[in-house]
């Protein structure tokens, strides 16, 4: 499964969770169990420090390029 | 900022209509870190992209300008450090965000202690959005 997709569903689960409170771990589970089952665990959500760290990589690649 | 405000209301809600009753303040509780948890992420999508627009502006305008690569990686180097309270911040209310859980798994009837950190969990979001606000071009 796309990583971008999962990333996707947890947001919508996490949406709905802010309306119904009960509503996330049975939707993030039954998620979760699906990907392990078709052999694709979910991608972690990354951290600040993950995403940080990819845009400056991002930003030096970009800045060591030849013009 | 939306987001905020909605979770300043339900906070205010949680503090101010539970005083004394400590069964219905678990799920209360449970719905402030799930919203916490949104506006920490969404305030790191935004704080994320605003770092890397400034950091790509200081390449173009170096570039533009005709400044040599180690002048312009010594202004990314900057933007970088101006940054980083804002993640250590975005981290902090991670932890928060993290402890209240764990009470609300292992020991959900610490009402005090569910209401300190939540307390400080809105602390910080506010203190996240100002630091966002001061270091932002």
């Amino acid at each position: 499964m796309n990583p971008e997709i999962i990333r996707k569903v947890v947001e919508y689960a996490r949406l709905a969770a802010a309306i119904n409170p009960s509503a996330i771990d049975s939707l993030t589970d039954a998620l979760k169990r699906w990907a392990i089952n078709n052999g694709h665990p979910p991608d972690k959500i990354p951290s600040i420090r993950e995403a940080v760290a990819k845009v400056d990589l991002e930003v030096d690649q970009e800045l060591d390029a030849p013009l | 900022m939306k987001k905020l405000t909605t979770l300043i209301m339900v906070g205010s809600l949680l503090f101010s209509g539970c005083a004394g009753k400590q069964e219905p303040i678990v799920p209360q509780i449970q719905l402030v870190v799930k919203h916490a948890s949104l506006t920490i992420d969404n305030l790191g999508y935004t704080a994320i992209a605003l770092y890397k627009a400034e950091q790509y502006l200081v390449i173009t305008e170096g570039r533009q300008t005709g400044k040599s690569v180690d002048d312009i990686k010594s202004e990314i180097a900057k933007v970088r450090e101006k940054w980083e309270p804002v993640w250590s911040l975005i981290e902090d209310a991670k932890i928060l965000e993290g402890s209240i859980q764990m009470i609300l798994n292992t020991d959900p009837n610490n009402v005090a202690e569910l209401i300190r950190l939540s307390d400080s969990l809105l602390k910080s979001h506010q203190a996240i959005l100002k630091q966002i606000d001061m270091v932002k071009k």
